[in-house]
C-alpha cells in the first residue's frame, strides 16, 4: 500500500506540465535572458547572442558561427495529444540552412528535420503527428553556414487538426520511464502501472515476476529525464541511505520504506513510545524528529534531530515530488513549464557525531 | 398646371408691361444691355448672384421700366468680346432710331466682378476704359449705367462726372435730361457683397425694391433715377453696415444737361401691389411663397404707406420689431392688396448674411471624443506572429477643431487629435512584453455642411463631410520582461475622412455625432511594416459658436 501512494505521487507531477494556453515550449519569444545566455533554451552546440528583432527591445537569439544549436526538451506526452504544430518567425540569410529537429523522447535520435526557409521576419507554420504512446519531445534549432540566422519566436502547440493523412513520427523504442501501452511500446519489453490509477509506463522489472538477480530487487531507480516518471528498475538490495526514495524496505540500508522514502521507524511502536514522523515533508520518517533525541551515531536527516545538534552526512537535494536531483533542470515542470525547484531538504543517510 | 401658371403670370407681366410702356413718350425708343457674370477671376471666389440678378434686372425693366421685352437683351456669362458684340448691336440700333428721328435712351446694367480698372469677366477682363469709351459712342440721349462689381464707383471717377444734381421734370414727349448717369453699388474702392439670405447682391436687390415702388418717395407713381438712388444707398448702408466686410455706399454720378427727371420704373402701372400699411413698422421682407426668393427687404417706418409691385401670386410679408416677427400670407391679384397685421402669426426669425468674396465672421470652437477600433494591418499582423496579443478594448482620443465658416456651407480651420490605440502584449514568465501606442495629428480641416433648413434650429443643424489633413506624430512604447521601456517617436503625413449629424442646441452651443476614419501611416518597425494608425472611430462633438 505504501508503495502505491509513492508512484502515484511519482506520476502525477507530469500531469497538467503542459497546459500553458496550448503552448509546450517554454519561453518561445527567446524573451529569458540569465546574463548572455538563454535561460529557457540550451545551447548544445556554438555561440548565440541577442539581436534585435521587429524593434530593438524585443529581442531574439542569433545563432552565431557556422554551426550552432539551441534545443529545448518539452514534457508533452500522448496525454496532451499527439499533433503538434509549431510556429516560428525568423530572419535568416541565403546563406545559411536552417532547420528544425524534432527528437522524440529526447534521446538523441532526431526523427524529423523541418528545413527552414529564407525570410525575413515572416512566420512559417508545421504540423506534424507523433505515434503515441510518446514522452517528451526535443526541439533543436540548427544552423549551418556563414549567413545570419535570427530567430524570433518558436512556439509549438498541440492542436486538433491538421495532421490528418500524414505519417506520424515514430520515436523507437521508449526508454524507462515513459508512456507505455504495451511491452511492445518499452525498450525493456516491460510495461507496468504501479497502481489502478497510474498510467504504465516502461519498467526494468515487474512487480508480479520479481525477476532480478540475486541482491538485487525491483525498486525505484534513480531517475533519468524529468519528463519521464522514476522507474522501477532492479537495484542493489538494501543499498539505500536514510532519505532516499523507495518502494519497499528491501531497498533500504535501514530495511524500512516508510511512505516511499526509507526511514529509521514506520510507526511509534519502533520509537519506545516517541512519535515516529517525517523529518521534514516528503522526508525519512525518524523517532522524535527536531527534538534532539538522537545520540551519537544515530540516524539523523536535520542537525535538530541530534542531541549534539550536528548531523553528519551528503545532503539530500529532490525536486518537489521527492526524487533526488542536482540542479532545477532535473526536477519536472510547473504549470508555466519553468522545471524545479531542486532544493536541499536535509541531510541524505545522516548519523548525529 | 405649372405651365398654365406661367401663362397666367405671363399674362399679368403682359399687361403690367404693356401699361408701364405707355408711360413713355413713343419718339423715345428705350433699350436695356443687361449682363451678369458669375465667373471670377484669377483670385476671385465665383460669385453666385451675379448672374440670376441680371435676369431679375432685366424682368423688372420689362414689367415696370417702361421696356419692351424685345429691347432688353440679356447677356450671361459673356467673354469681353461678345459684350463688344452686343454693345455693337445695340449701337447699331440706336444709330438707326437716330436716323429715323427717334431720341433713344439705353439703360446699362452689369453685375459681376471687377476692379477699380476693368471688368472680370472669367479669366479675361474689359477695361474699363473702353467700356466707358464704347458707351460714350452711343448715340442716345441719355445713357444710364448700373454697375454693381467691387469699385464699381471707379468707373465714374474715371469718366470724370460730377455727382447728381436734383432733376425736375422729365416730359412725356421727349427727353429733357440727356447725357450719362452712372449708379454704382459701391465706391471707388469699396467692395460690393452678396447676400445668401436674399440670394442677391444687397445692392440689385434694394435697387429693384426701390423700382418696384418701395423708392417712391414723392408717391407720384414712378420711381426716378435720384429716388432710386437715394433708396438704394440707404438701404444698402444699413444692410451691409453689420457684415464683416463693412459699410457699403452706392454713389450716383452724372453728366447730364436740362432739367427733366430721369425715371427708372412705373410701379403704379403695374397689376397687383402690396401695400405696407402706415401702421406697419420694422424690417420687412416680401417673399415669393412659391419661388421662395425674397422681393423686397427694406425698413418700413410707421406713418406712411409702402406700395410695392408684384406679380399676382402669393407672397409671404415678414416684419421685425421690438424683438418680434410678424409672419403674413398676402396673396395678390389685380389691384393692391394690404398687409393685415391683426392677422399675422408671431414667431423667431434667423437672418443671416454673406458675402460672396467675404467669409463670414463665425468662429467654431470644438472638442471632439472618438471611439473607435484600431486598424489591423501588415504591422499588427507582424505583432501578432511574433506572440503580441491585442488587448480587449477600443482605440480611443480626443480632438480639438477651430473652424471658421467661410461661407454657409463651408467651413475651414485647423485640428489637433490625440489617439492611443489598444495594447499588445505577450505573457513571459517575468513580465508580460506590453507594446503601446499612440498619434496624434495636427493639420486642416475643410468641411462641408447641408443644413436642414433656413432659420432656427433647423439652419443651426446640419449633414456634414469632412476632410482633413497634416502631419501625424506617432509615439511606441514597449515595456520588456524586465520593465524597461522603450520609447520611439514618428512623424509622417496624415488625413482623416469624416461625417455627420451637428444639431445647434442653442445659438452658439452645438453637438454633433458622426463617423471618422483616420489614417495615418507613420509607425516603422525593423521588420520593415509601417502601421497606418487610425481606422473607424465614433465620434462625439460640442461646439461653441461666436
Amino acid at each position: 500500500m505504501r508503495a502505491s501512494i509513492l508512484v502515484l505521487g511519482l506520476t502525477a507531477t507530469q500531469l497538467g506540465a503542459t497546459e500553458c494556453g496550448g503552448g509546450i515550449t517554454r519561453d518561445p519569444g527567446f524573451d529569458l535572458w540569465c546574463g548572455e545566455t538563454l535561460c529557457a533554451w540550451s545551447v548544445a552546440q556554438g555561440d548565440v547572442r541577442r539581436a534585435a528583432t521587429w524593434h530593438e527591445a524585443d529581442a531574439g537569439v542569433e545563432l552565431l558561427a557556422s554551426d550552432a544549436v539551441i534545443e529545448q526538451r518539452t514534457p508533452v506526452d500522448s496525454r496532451d495529444g499527439t499533433c503538434i504544430r509549431f510556429e516560428l518567425v525568423s530572419d535568416i540569410d541565403e546563406s545559411a540552412q536552417v532547420a528544425l529537429d524534432v527528437d522524440v523522447y529526447g534521446d538523441g535520435t532526431v526523427e524529423k528535420s523541418f528545413p527552414l526557409p529564407t525570410t525575413h521576419w515572416r512566420q512559417a507554420s508545421y504540423v506534424f503527428a507523433v505515434q503515441a504512446p510518446f514522452t517528451a519531445i526535443r526541439f533543436a534549432i540548427a544552423k549551418h553556414g556563414p549567413g545570419r540566422a535570427v530567430v524570433a519566436r518558436m512556439r509549438a502547440a498541440i492542436v486538433d487538426t491538421g495532421c490528418e493523412g500524414g505519417v506520424a513520427l515514430d520515436g523507437g523504442p521508449a526508454p524507462l520511464g515513459a508512456l507505455c501501452e504495451t511491452g511492445e511500446d518499452c525498450a525493456s519489453a516491460i510495461c507496468v502501472s504501479a497502481s489502478f490509477f497510474t498510467p504504465t509506463r516502461c519498467a526494468g522489472c515487474d512487480l508480479a515476476s520479481a525477476a532480478c538477480g540475486d541482491g538485487e530487487v525491483c525498486g525505484v531507480a534513480p531517475p533519468s529525464l524529468p519528463e519521464r516518471g522514476v522507474p522501477l528498475a532492479c537495484i542493489a538490495e538494501a543499498d539505500k541511505a536514510l532519505g532516499e526514495q523507495c518502494r519497499d524496505g528491501a531497498e533500504c540500508a535501514t530495511g524500512v520504506c516508510s511512505a516511499g522514502v526509507c526511514s529509521s521507524c514506520a510507526a511509534s511502536a519502533d520509537c519506545g513510545g516517541a512519535a515516529c514522523e517525517p523529518a521534514y515533508p516528503a522526508g525519512p520518517s525518524l523517532c522524535a524528529p527536531g527534538q534532539a533525541h538522537a545520540a551519537a551515531g544515530e540516524p539523523c536527516a536535520l542537525d535538530a534531530d541530534c542531541a549534539s545538534q550536528r548531523c553528519a552526512g551528503p545532503p539530500r537535494q529532490q525536486c518537489s515530488d521527492g526524487r533526488s536531483c542536482k540542479t532545477d533542470a532535473g526536477c519536472p515542470v510547473d504549470a508555466a513549464l519553468a522545471p524545479g525547484p531542486c532544493t536541499t531538504v536535509g541531510i541524505q543517510g545522516g548519523r548525529c557525531s | 398646371m405649372h405651365r398654365l401658371l406661367a401663362i397666367t403670370a405671363a399674362l399679368a407681366c403682359a399687361i403690367s408691361a404693356r401699361e408701364a410702356r405707355a408711360q413713355t413718350p413713343a419718339s423715345v425708343a428705350t433699350y436695356a444691355l443687361v449682363i451678369g457674370s458669375n465667373a471670377g477671376g484669377a483670385g476671385q471666389v465665383a460669385l453666385r448672384y451675379a448672374e440670376d440678378d441680371a435676369r431679375r434686372v432685366a424682368a423688372t425693366l420689362v414689367e415696370l421700366g417702361g421696356y419692351a421685352a424685345d429691347a432688353v437683351d440679356v447677356v450671361v456669362h459673356p467673354t469681353p468680346d461678345a459684350v463688344r458684340e452686343h454693345l455693337a448691336a445695340l449701337g447699331a440700333r440706336v444709330a438707326a432710331d437716330r436716323a429715323a428721328g427717334r431720341q433713344a435712351r439705353v439703360l446699362f446694367y452689369y453685375s459681376g466682378h471687377a476692379r477699380s480698372t476693368a471688368l472680370d469677366l472669367g479669366p479675361d477682363e474689359l477695361a474699363l476704359g473702353e467700356l466707358r469709351q464704347r458707351l460714350f459712342a452711343l448715340p442716345t440721349t441719355l445713357t444710364v449705367v448700373v454697375l454693381d462689381a467691387c469699385q464699381s464707383g471707379a468707373f465714374s471717377r474715371i469718366k470724370g462726372a460730377r455727382p447728381a444734381a436734383d432733376f425736375s421734370f422729365n416730359s412725356r414727349q421727349h427727353l429733357d435730361a440727356s447725357g450719362i448717369a452712372v449708379l454704382a453699388s459701391s465706391s471707388g474702392s469699396e467692395l460690393s457683397q452678396e447676400s445668401e439670405q436674399l440670394r442677391s447682391s444687397y445692392f440689385t436687390h434694394h435697387l429693384l425694391v426701390g423700382l418696384r415702388g418701395a423708392g417712391d418717395a414723392d408717391g407720384d407713381g414712378q420711381v426716378s433715377i435720384d429716388e432710386a438712388y437715394r433708396y438704394a444707398y440707404h438701404q444698402t448702408l444699413l444692410a451691409t453696415a453689420g457684415t464683416a466686410v463693412g459699410g457699403q455706399h452706392v454713389s450716383l454720378e452724372v453728366d447730364l444737361k436740362g432739367h427733366g427727371q430721369v425715371p427708372l420704373s412705373f410701379p403704379r402701372a403695374a397689376t397687383a401691389a402690396i401695400e405696407l400699411p402706415a401702421a406697419l413698422e420694422g424690417q420687412t421682407l416680401v417673399e415669393d411663397a412659391r419661388a421662395h426668393t425674397v422681393l423686397a427687404e427694406t425698413y418700413k417706418a410707421r406713418g406712411a404707406s409702402v406700395r410695392i409691385a408684384v406679380a399676382p401670386g402669393a407672397y409671404r410679408v415678414l416684419v421685425r420689431h421690438a424683438g418680434r416677427l410678424a409672419r403674413c400670407a398676402v396673396t395678390t391679384g389685380a389691384g393692391t392688396v394690404a398687409v393685415e397685421l391683426a392677422r399675422c402669426s408671431s414667431e423667431a426669425i434667423v437672418v443671416a448674411a454673406s458675402k460672396g468674396d467675404a467669409p463670414p465672421p463665425a468662429l467654431r470652437l470644438e472638442l471632439v471624443g472618438l471611439i473607435g477600433g484600431e486598424r489591423h494591418d501588415g504591422f499588427t499582423d507582424t505583432l501578432a506572429a511574433f506572440g503580441y496579443q491585442e488587448q480587449i478594448g477600443a482605440g480611443a482620443g480626443v480632438a480639438g477643431n477651430v473652424l471658421r465658416q467661410m461661407e454657409r456651407r463651408l467651413w475651414l480651420g485647423g485640428f489637433v487629435a490625440y489617439t492611443t490605440a489598444p495594447a499588445w502584449t505577450q505573457p513571459t514568465e517575468r513580465e508580460p512584453l506590453r507594446f503601446t501606442w499612440s498619434t496624434a495629428i495636427v493639420g486642416a480641416l475643410v468641411r462641408g455642411v447641408q443644413p436642414f433648413g433656413d432659420h432656427g434650429f433647423a439652419a443651426r443643424s446640419g449633414v456634414y463631410a469632412q476632410l482633413g489633413a497634416g502631419l501625424g506624430l506617432g509615439t511606441t512604447t514597449l515595456r520588456d520582461q524586465d520593465g524597461v521601456r522603450t520609447t520611439e517617436r514618428f512623424a509622417g503625413w496624415a488625413t482623416t475622412l469624416g461625417g455627420g449629424v451637428t444639431l445647434g442646441v442653442g445659438r452658439a452651443i452645438g453637438v454633433a455625432l458622426g463617423y471618422q476614419l483616420d489614417y495615418a501611416p507613420v509607425i516603422d518597425n525593423l521588420a520593415g511594416d509601417t502601421h497606418a494608425s487610425g481606422g473607424h472611430r465614433l465620434t462625439a462633438t460640442a461646439s461653441y459658436t461666436y
